[in-house]
């Protein structure tokens, strides 16, 4: 071998060798780094929520007198009673009724496209039905493909969000206050009074904010519901729980929630009904219901984001993490908010009196 | 295995001292020892250095600080740079009380006088305390709104004085 072919060799091995490590590399983050990262997220999210649903019933058997840890296995030990109560006797027959409409018709599509197609057609004049429809058709097409190509790993992760979850929410309501200490074990003295100032700050907002949410959603469900049960729409326990909770997402969520409701309303009835769903989901859930009851009384001890910051926010959030994104990051956007204020007063006042009413 | 044994075993006496201490400290005296207990897991130690910057005035504050050992030092900074001591804390005084109730700006500064170790106790605590345990949250809020009192009873004595023009 000459030396100028042993160079080339060193270099095509240095390549060659190169493209295999950014192969592993890729193929570790794309593969298994970024699902389990998914599926951690996820099962996050979840237990913070289950955490501060659960929260105050722990404080609430723990001002019986109760110990917390007992506590919390109380409260464990009647959430998964209550859980299979309702998968044995009401779940099936709800689930059952609620999506016979895939099982009837073969697929979303059938449902959905008469729907469309009703709720065009006087509009033909302006727009060309034909187009519309066969777009439509092709997004529906796409969407079931793309479900049911996913849906090994749909399971997958799910059965470990299964078995995650309530681990991680179980040693988190057991072990707040130490993990909490540990946590400020590590805090300089310099920052200790303000990192723990700040915790329960974004620890009271997010209660607040999550609890409030969550009971606002199946209130606004229940509402629906009720004000609908005359009218007796097809699946209106689904309809009526999604637009509930699409509500969590402000501003757009009222709109995307109502969506598939009034879909529905507009393929099985004439104009007035679909004018008293429109009704009962614009004006008397989220006007009458939502803005003038709930909102006040629910989440008025929330820190108040300006609505432009929330479009920005939700357009981030949309673009990050789809509808999951918009949900989660309203609570992320309180936290940057309360951090930055704090964090503002704290050096901008540090070592003189500050001005009266801070 | 040992270590860890040893380490749990240190770990429990040093929380058996703290438990001790605040069962003898004058702010936490009506409680009874399962009330203590829970307290000690609230309470937060924190160790500081000689001449360490403990709160600064004009920060949040949130909460008190028991002396466990060493000294503390309050001192308000003057316009001019030099600094006036208000007050020095010694084991098993207390400091920074009306935070714990109001949750305002620190109106001065304070500083480790030698090797010093407190004992925190901030509003979120007491809010938990309340919550959980509210018969025990009450006492320790009782006993703080008499040392609260007490303090504004000496004040008003002193402005009297001081208004009276009576030197004594």
């Amino acid at each position: 071998m000459t030396p100028n072919n042993r160079i080339s060799f060193k270099i095509a091995s240095g390549i060659f060798l190169s493209l295999i490590i950014v192969g592993s590399v890729y193929g570790f983050i794309k593969f298994i780094f970024l699902p389990f990262i998914k599926v951690a997220g996820i099962s996050l999210i979840i237990t913070l929520i289950l955490f501060y649903l659960f929260d105050p019933l722990v404080a609430w058997l723990e001002r019986k007198g109760i110990e917390r840890k007992t506590s919390v296995k109380l409260v464990f030990l009647s959430s998964i009673v209550i859980l299979i109560l309702i998968a044995v006797t009401t779940f099936p027959k709800i689930a059952k009724k609620e999506t016979s409409f895939v099982f009837e018709k073969g697929s979303i599509k059938e449902v959905i496209l008469p729907g469309i197609e009703k709720a065009i057609t006087p509009l033909e004049k302006f727009i060309s039905k034909n187009v519309v429809m066969e777009k439509a058709s092709r997004i529906l097409e796409d969407m079931q493909k793309s479900f049911f190509e996913r849906l090994p790993s749909i399971v997958n992760q799910i059965s470990y969000i299964i078995i995650l979850v309530p681990f991680m929410t179980y040693f988190l309501l057991s072990g707040k206050r130490k993990l909490l200490n540990k946590f400020l074990e590590l805090v300089p003295n310099r920052y200790f009074e303000i990192v723990l100032h700040l915790i329960h700050r974004i620890n009271f907002q997010w209660g607040v904010y999550i609890r409030g949410k969550i009971l606002e959603s199946l209130i606004l469900s229940g509402v629906i519901i009720l004000f609908l049960l005359p009218v007796r729409p097809p699946y209106l326990i689904l309809q009526a729980l999604i637009a509930g909770f699409m509500n969590i997402i402000p501003y757009i969520g009222s709109i995307i929630g109502a969506i598939p409701g009034i879909i529905i309303a507009v393929s099985h009835f004439n104009a007035p009904v679909v004018l008293y769903v429109i009704f009962v989901y614009f004006v008397v859930a989220q006007i009458i219901v939502d803005e003038i009851i709930l909102t006040p009384t629910l989440l008025a001890r929330i820190s108040d984001l300006h609505p432009l910051t929330v479009l920005i926010v939700l357009f981030i959030g949309e673009e990050i993490g789809g509808i999951i994104g918009m949900i989660v990051c309203i609570p992320i956007a309180i936290l940057l908010k309360i951090v930055i204020l704090e964090a503002y007063y704290f050096f901008k006042y540090q070592g003189e009196t500050p001005p009266e009413g801070y | 295995m040992s270590d860890t044994l040893w380490g749990s075993i240190f770990k429990r006496l040093g929380k058996n001292e703290i438990e001790k201490f605040l069962s003898e400290n004058p702010l936490f005296e009506e409680l009874t020892s399962k009330e203590i207990k829970t307290l000690s897991n609230l309470i937060h130690l924190r160790k500081y250095k000689d001449g360490e910057i403990i709160f600064r005035e004009g920060e949040p504050g949130v909460g008190l600080y028991i002396v466990m050992r060493g000294m503390v030092r309050i001192f308000k900074t003057l316009k001019e740079g030099n600094e006036i001591t208000l007050a020095e804390f010694v084991p098993p005084q207390f400091f920074g009380e009306i935070a714990v109730i109001e949750g305002g700006p620190r109106t001065a500064s304070a500083v480790a006088v030698g090797e010093t170790d407190l004992l925190g106790f901030f509003k979120a605590d007491l809010m938990e305390l309340i919550e959980t345990n509210p018969r025990a949250g009450a006492k320790i809020l009782l006993r703080i709104s008499e040392i609260l009192c007490k303090r504004l009873r000496n004040a008003d004595r002193e402005i009297a004085r001081l208004s009276s023009g009576d030197p004594k």
